[in-house]
């Protein structure tokens, strides 16, 4: 299991449900990275991540972790992943000495002295319930239990959301930590793309079940930018030129995907970098193509 | 699979807690009501009626008890599981279905054998307090009385494994529940009635059976009650265990299916 070269690899995961269907869902994480994985709600990354964790089963498609086929090695691959969900998946009257006494008989790794180090270090009360914690300390807890059986890979389906910038900002710290061992790897979906911005390695934007983008971060923002121009402009750039545009009173913002191609071309055009939110929204409406 | 028992332990120690205690004021009670016949008011009343209260005492501290002990004592958390999100975070863990539901199979069993040998004691005790005999077919029934609740327990866990929303689970086994206890109620109703045509040539509905009601019920009981069970005692005794186990084993291999569901 070490000499694999992708924590994650997803080819033409397709899940179909009435109204939706995930279609041909295909990109790697590459070992030792973390990955944002980004779109609007509703886009497809929770069942993507459920399939991943094996709670959903895919309609076609593979995917591997560890290099590994999970319908073979399902619990060989279960000890070595962590999973956190945006709420918590304990029961309230459980405290964290019992969740440690509970955990530490499910995973062969766990370690109470690692657990109880994070309750201290996120200075959460290891005897009182559940119920009593904030959302802030329920998302730390999950971390903590999650950081405490030397998983290799942490998946985490919208573990920001509904935080604080304090809370947010402590807890990238600790996954920076975690990636300092270069065998651990990270797939994080979140709303909040600045956060991805700060830590992620790579990013996969979806929308509507299907990949739009997948690639390094800085790639991705790199090719990408925002180009400002007047009405009378606008007019004058090729539609295939842009991803989408944005009007308003005195001009148009255009999204484009090609910023140096773009420069050339239009020569004395201003294109600013684009931040990954920009992105998602100039994606999201691409098929309008024109948006105010 | 140790680290689940102790969840479900954990989880349901509140309820284990008010069963205990709910047993404890049960038998206090039994107690003072004997004491009561011994030296207190009871005893001011006729033989007859002593007699008939202490014969209810024995039977509310012997299998009353084993009652409320079995049905507080085994553990079922599946609504609180799906409440709370466990269920999908238990399929991230490295745990095969069997073990999951074999976790809670494995902590009611072992309450089954705790709670069995704590009515025994009762018993025996109940026993000595009324000054009946010890007959080893009263430790059966408790044991009975265990197995039935188990039984219970485990059906409804295994509908609930298979119908996701809680609601559809719980008017399911309502329906099976009712359909099982008035048939049970109307098929005895139905025996007895038989029986009284046979015995007496009325049925307990006519005006005139009144008289003879209660005769006809200690004779329907000592010979048609008594008389399947011993039969059934005597030459069938392995269906009881057969039938126990085989109805444990779909339970269980009901609610893995239903827990390897995935949407």
């Amino acid at each position: 299991m070490s000499d694999y070269e992708n924590a994650i690899e997803i080819r033409d995961l397709t899940k179909r449900y009435d109204g939706f269907t995930l279609d041909k869902v295909s990109f790697n994480v590459p070992k030792g990275s973390i990955m944002g994985f980004i779109g609007q709600n509703g886009a497809g990354k929770s069942t993507t991540i459920n399939t991943l964790l094996g709670i959903i089963r895919q309609d076609e498609g593979k995917y591997k972790i560890f290099g590994l086929d999970p319908r073979e090695h399902e619990l060989e691959i279960k000890r070595d992943i962590s999973a956190v969900f945006d709420e918590l998946p304990f029961h309230e009257q459980l405290t964290a000495r019992a969740l440690d006494k509970t955990l530490k008989h499910i995973f062969p790794g766990w370690s109470s002295e690692t657990f109880f180090k994070y309750l201290e270090r996120f200075a959460l009360p290891s005897k009182k319930k559940f119920a009593q914690f904030s959302k802030g300390m329920k998302m730390k807890l999950q971390i903590a239990a999650a950081l405490s059986h030397g998983a290799k890979l942490l998946i985490m389906d919208e573990a920001t959301t509904g935080l604080d910038p304090v809370v947010r900002n402590e807890i990238l710290d600790i996954f920076m930590e975690y990636l300092q061992d270069e065998n651990n790897s990270i797939l994080m979906s979140s709303h909040i793309t600045s956060d991805l911005e700060k830590i992620a390695d790579s990013v996969t934007f979806i929308d509507r079940g299907k990949i739009l983008l997948s690639g390094y971060k800085d790639d991705i923002l790199g090719s990408h930018g925002i180009m400002k121009c007047s009405k009378a402009d606008y007019a004058q750039v090729a539609r295939e030129d842009f991803i989408s545009a944005r009007l308003n009173d005195y001009g148009a913002e255009l999204m484009v995907s090609d910023r140096a191609e773009c420069s050339k071309k239009y020569s004395g055009a201003v294109i600013d970098p684009a931040t990954l939110d920009d992105i998602m929204i100039y994606y999201v409406n691409r098929e309008k193509k024109e948006w105010s | 699979m140790k680290g689940l028992i102790y969840k479900e332990f954990y989880l349901s120690r509140k309820l284990r807690i008010i069963g205990i205690a709910i047993y404890i004021l049960l038998m206090l009670l039994c107690i003072l009501v004997k004491l009561s016949a011994l030296y207190g008011n009871i005893g001011h009343l006729a033989e007859s009626t002593v007699s008939s209260v202490e014969s209810v005492t024995f039977y509310i501290m012997t299998y009353g008890g084993a009652v409320v002990l079995f049905a507080c004592q085994f553990t079922c958390q599946i609504a609180a599981d799906e409440k709370s999100g466990f269920r999908r975070y238990g399929q991230t863990l490295p745990v095969t279905e069997y073990k999951m539901v074999g976790a809670v199979y494995l902590l009611n069993l072992i309450c089954l054998a705790a709670v069995t040998v704590l009515c025994w004691v009762t018993m025996l005790i109940a026993c000595l307090m009324f000054g009946r005999d010890i007959e080893p077919k009263l430790l059966l029934y408790i044991f009975g009385i265990g197995c039935f609740v188990y039984m219970f327990f485990h059906g409804n866990m295994a509908i609930n494994y298979n119908f996701r929303r809680a609601k559809t689970a719980k008017m399911i086994f309502t329906v099976i529940f009712m359909t099982l206890y008035f048939g049970a109620g109307f098929g005895l109703i139905h025996w007895i009635d038989s029986y009284s045509i046979k015995m007496t040539g009325f049925s307990i509905y006519d005006d005139e059976a009144e008289d003879v009601t209660s005769q006809v019920m200690t004779m329907f009981y000592k010979d048609e009650v008594m008389g399947k069970i011993n039969w059934l005692g005597d030459n069938l005794w392995w269906l009881i265990p057969a039938v126990l186990l085989t109805l444990t084993a779909l339970w269980y291999f009901l609610s893995v299916r239903g827990l390897k569901r995935r949407g």
